[in-house]
Order: C-alpha cells, then sequence, then structure tokens
C-alpha cells in the first residue's frame, strides 16, 4: 500500500501554506508577473531616484526651456529648463510614497477598528461601524478634498487626507472577518488558556484574517495614486516646485499646445503604475479567494 | 414592504447628521476664521471682532454647530466670504453644469457598461472578451484629468471638432462627459460581465436552455434580470464617484460647477460655501442610494419580504 497510482496533481504540488498557494497561483499569471514587475521597477527606480537621476530636478536653466530629447536630457526639459527624467525619478517618489504612506495608515487603523469593533461586539462595534458608515457617505475624493481644505496643502497632509479616506474598507472588512474568527476554535482555546484580548487580537485574530485584508490593500493603491495625483492636479496637494506626477501634469497643462509631452510623460507614468497596482491587485484577490483554487 | 422602506429612511437621518457633523468639524479647523476673510487684510482688530459676532463665530462650538444646522435645514447657509453673495445663488447658479455632466457621464456609464458586459459574458473567452478586458483595465487606471486633456488634444486643439471649455451647449457637454463617464463604464462593464457569468453557470438557465429558450430572451429574461441587483449596486455607488470626479473634470474643461466652486472655495477660504457643496454633494449621494436600496426591495421579493 505504499504505491499509489500516480494522479494527474501529485498530492506534494499542493502545498498546505495558503500563501505559497496564492504566490504559486499568481506566477503562473504572466500578465500579473509583468505588472509586478513594473511595480518593482516604478519602486526602485524612484527609491534610487538621489542617485538615479542625472540631474538636479529643481536646476532651473532658462536658456534651455522645453528642449527635445537629447545625450544630456533623455526626455528633455520642462518649461523652466528642468530636466524631466530627473523630475520624474524624483515625482515617481513622492507619487510612490504619498500611495504607500496613506494605504498603511488605513491599512493599519482600519484593521485595528474593525478588529477591535468585532471582537467586543456592543456599543463599541456600533459607533465605529456607523462611524464607517458615515465616512462612506461622503463621496471618497471629496472627503480627502475636505480634509486638505482644514489640514491645509502639503505632502503630509496627503497622506493623512489619503489614509483617512481608505479606512472604511478595511475596517469593514477586517470586522466581518473578525466577526467569524472570533467563533473558531483557536480562539476560544487562547482564550481558554488565558491569554490576553489584545494578544488574542494581535496574534490569533490578525493573522487568521490577513488575506482579505492584502487584497483590499493592493487594490486601494491603486485608488491612493490616483486621488494623490488629483489632489496635486488640483493645486492642493504636493506644492511646486517639488516634483511629483500630478503636480508635474498641473503645470505642464498650461503649455499643452506648445509642449504637450509635458502633460503626456507624467500621465503615461501615473496610468502605468495604477495600471500595473490593477492588474497586481485583482490576481491577488483570485489568488488568496479559496473558491478559485 | 412599508417597514422596509421606513427602516431604510429612518436610517438616512443619523447618517445624515453625522455627515453634518463631520463637514462642519473639519472645515471648523481650518486654520484662520471666515472673518478674517470677509474682513479682509487691512481690517482692524475690532472690525474682525464684530464680523465674529456677527456672525456667531464667538458662540461655543456646538451652539455654532446647532445654529448652523438649523441654517441648514430652512436653506439660510450664509453668504461667501469671497463675492459676499448668498451661498445659496452661489450654489443655485453652479447646479445646472454639475448636473449636466453627472447625468450625461452616469447615462454613458451605463449604456457602454451594460452592453459592453453583457456582450463579454455571453462571449467569453472570445476576443471580444479580452479586448474588452483590456479596456476596462485601462478605463479604471486611467486618471481622469489627464484622459480630459488627451481628449481635449485631440478633439479641440488637433482636430478643432469640439469646444475645449465652458458649459451650456451640448457641444461643451461631450467631451466632460466622456472623461468622466470612462472609468465608471468600465467599472458597470465589470460587473455586469461577473455578474451576468454567475447567473449564465446557474440550473435555472440550464432548463431554459433545455425548454429551448434561446438567444436575446434567454441572455436579457432570463439571465439579466437575475443579474440587475449586483449591477445595480455599482451604479449607485459610482454616482458618488461621479460626483467627486466633476471636481477634477470641471477644473480641465473650465466649467463653472459646483466642482469648481469647491476648488476655488477651498483656495480662497470660502468656507461657507465649501460646507454647503460638500452637504448638498454628499446629500445627493445618499439619496440616490437610498433610492437603489428601495429599488432592491421592489426588484427582488426576496429582499420585500425578509
Amino acid at each position: 500500500m505504499t504505491e499509489r497510482a500516480p494522479t494527474s496533481v501529485p498530492r506534494a504540488a499542493i502545498p498546505a501554506n495558503p500563501w505559497v498557494r496564492a504566490a504559486r497561483h499568481f506566477a503562473r499569471q504572466r500578465v500579473a508577473v509583468a505588472g509586478l514587475a513594473v511595480l518593482l521597477l516604478a519602486i526602485v527606480t524612484s527609491g534610487a531616484a538621489p542617485w538615479l537621476s542625472p540631474h538636479d530636478p529643481n536646476l532651473i536653466d532658462v536658456a534651455n526651456p522645453d528642449a527635445p530629447p537629447s545625450f544630456v536630457h533623455a526626455l528633455g526639459t520642462d518649461e523652466l529648463g528642468r530636466d524631466i527624467v530627473s523630475r520624474l525619478l524624483w515625482g515617481g517618489r513622492n507619487t510612490l510614497l504619498i500611495t504607500l504612506g496613506a494605504v498603511a495608515i488605513a491599512f493599519v487603523s482600519g484593521s485595528a477598528l474593525g478588529i477591535a469593533g468585532g471582537y467586543y461586539g456592543g456599543l463599541s462595534d456600533t459607533v465605529i461601524m456607523r462611524v464607517m458608515d458615515v465616512l462612506l457617505a461622503i463621496p471618497g475624493f471629496l472627503l480627502a478634498v475636505a480634509v486638505i481644505a482644514a489640514l491645509g496643502v502639503g505632502m503630509t497632509n496627503v497622506i493623512i487626507a489619503i489614509g483617512v479616506n481608505s479606512i472604511p474598507p478595511f475596517a469593514r472588512i477586517a470586522r466581518g472577518a473578525t466577526l467569524l474568527a472570533r467563533e473558531e476554535v483557536y480562539v476560544q482555546a487562547a482564550q481558554a488558556l488565558g491569554a490576553g484580548e489584545r494578544t488574542i487580537m494581535a496574534r490569533h485574530i490578525f493573522p487568521n484574517i490577513l488575506s482579505p485584508l492584502v487584497v483590499q490593500s493592493t487594490l486601494r493603491l491603486a485608488t491612493a495614486i490616483l486621488t494623490a495625483s488629483g489632489l496635486s492636479f488640483l493645486g492642493l496637494g504636493v506644492q511646486p516646485p517639488t516634483a511629483e506626477w500630478g503636480a508635474m501634469l498641473s503645470v505642464g497643462r498650461e503649455y499643452i499646445t506648445s509642449s504637450p509631452h509635458l502633460v503626456i510623460i507624467p500621465g503615461m507614468a501615473i496610468l502605468v503604475v495604477t495600471l500595473a497596482f490593477n492588474v497586481v491587485g485583482d490576481t491577488v484577490r483570485d489568488a488568496l479567494d479559496p473558491r478559485e483554487l | 414592504m412599508l417597514r422596509h422602506i421606513g427602516g431604510r429612511v429612518l436610517w438616512a437621518i443619523p447618517v445624515l447628521l453625522g455627515v453634518s457633523l463631520i463637514v462642519f468639524g473639519i472645515l471648523k479647523a481650518i486654520p484662520g476664521d471666515a472673518a478674517q476673510v470677509m474682513a479682509g487684510s487691512d481690517a482692524t482688530a475690532a472690525d474682525i471682532q464684530a464680523i465674529r459676532q456677527l456672525l456667531g463665530l464667538d458662540q461655543p462650538v456646538y451652539v455654532q454647530y446647532a445654529q448652523w444646522l438649523e441654517r441648514l435645514a430652512t436653506l439660510d447657509l450664509g453668504r461667501s466670504a469671497v463675492t459676499r453673495r448668498p451661498v445659496t445663488y452661489e450654489i443655485a447658479t453652479r447646479v445646472r453644469p454639475t448636473a449636466e455632466l453627472a447625468a450625461a457621464a452616469m447615462g454613458l456609464a451605463v449604456a457602454v457598461g451594460l452592453a459592453a458586459g453583457v456582450t463579454a459574458a455571453t462571449h467569453q473567452h472570445s476576443s471580444w472578451d479580452g479586448a474588452m478586458a483590456l479596456a476596462t483595465a485601462l478605463g479604471v487606471s486611467v486618471p481622469i484629468f489627464w484622459l480630459g486633456l488627451m481628449l481635449m488634444m485631440l478633439f479641440s486643439v488637433s482636430l478643432r471638432w469640439l469646444p475645449s471649455t465652458g458649459a451650456g451647449t451640448p457641444a461643451q457637454l461631450i467631451l466632460p462627459a466622456l472623461t468622466l463617464g470612462a472609468a465608471s463604464a468600465a467599472t458597470v462593464a465589470r460587473q455586469t460581465r461577473s455578474a451576468m457569468l454567475d447567473i449564465l453557470k446557474q440550473d435555472y438557465l440550464r432548463t431554459a436552455r433545455a425548454k429551448g429558450v434561446a438567444g436575446w430572451t434567454l441572455v436579457m429574461r432570463h439571465a439579466f434580470r437575475n443579474a440587475v441587483i449586483p449591477i445595480i449596486t455599482v451604479v449607485g455607488l459610482q454616482l458618488g464617484y461621479l460626483l467627486a470626479g466633476t471636481v477634477l473634470t470641471e477644473t480641465v474643461f473650465a466649467r463653472p460647477g459646483l466642482g469648481r466652486l469647491v476648488v476655488d472655495a477651498i483656495r480662497t477660504r470660502d468656507i461657507a460655501v465649501v460646507q454647503a457643496t460638500v452637504m448638498l454633494l454628499s446629500v445627493t449621494f445618499i439619496a440616490v442610494n437610498l433610492v437603489v436600496d428601495l429599488l432592491y426591495a421592489y426588484l427582488d421579493p426576496r429582499i420585500r419580504f425578509d
């Protein structure tokens, strides 16, 4: 009985760890792998902007505005003679910093609120979830605009505005998953062993409800980058002369007829990165959805 | 049924109060106050104090909130600190361009989204389905302000077919509506496709096919009617996206609507105008989702009698 007829899928090929399973599913999707490669490239190049960028992004060269691509300026210069490649790299750094920072804030606070609400139930749950309902009742981008109105413009405030704006979906998902997890045997076992409430929430519930939160994070990054660049485009986000993709586009807009590349290039950058976030997010969702496997 | 409607309508009241509290609270946090903006830069401290008293800004915050709510209920929203005209006037003159834009974008999103979604679902794995997947991925990823500028460059600057700015004529509505509606059309198409695919797998669809129902009747009468609930949900939520998106679209196309009004008012710290506009857009969104909720019960008896 030690030998069994080989089946089409050998048992050893399906790992027990759901994360490994998801990673394998992900690796099989070529579009998603390409999306991930684009994201890594964007993160690495903009992270390394101080070393990679050929010029100072804010160095004005009035003698050389709107220059076409050349060996010195691979993508030409902008209306003030600043090197576009350098501004794109530094701009990506700021855009991605805002995006990742905002989603990190939403992930941490939304998960904490949702888990606490779901675990404790009762009044705290009601209060938390009703506040989330109210936040969701204000159209998303408008809420970010209103928060900026209160806090003022600038990079930190944009991160906070988009972070606040993104909390409700995390809180809802975490709460729903916690309500189910609370009834599980491992939680009851931890309670019986005398684990504290915080330990149960942080060490037992959180790791077990992580996958829907990860899915939400990756999809939320796409919304966050569009909101961030939109705020800067309106002049409510990152302020000139700081390079940021939305802000670059906003300035380039005034030269749209004479130098359309000032609008086209940063817009393409936002589009490509957002598309990559969406493709990766969709695939992560499919990969972590147990029904699909 | 009546209980269901009653419950939903009652539920909107605390949400509205909550929204008003947030809008009031956020804008209360703005550094500097309306009195200062109104008085101008060369005003004396006594002038500012007088205006503060006139506006009730010297009262405790909760009193100010209660007074604001009371005025909100009677649509007495005060005056713009910048133009000195009543806020209701400022808003009333801006509602039309925004309403037209949001309605046109929504119409476009629903028409294109439904048609594309149903076709993709009934032709799953075809090249049409693949093209749709690509188009919707681009649609939800493109920054709307950039799409607007690109369309403007193509149709206004190069081809000179359509006007790039302003509001009032149908021609001036086309580019903004395309810009604003694109992402929603993509979202509606995706939701329609997946809802239809779910339904097309159901046993009763197999039964219908076995009975000899086919083509348009099968797709529309048997499948689509059952897929309509998740689709309507997405459409209702998209309205929030569209209303907020008018802020960007109206900025790109210099359309004198509510979205443009909010941005200008934030720049000039015209707090009364910001409060009133954000409130109006949120109330519209809540009202539409309330209607959507009620529509579920009308369309699906399972919800009505639950």
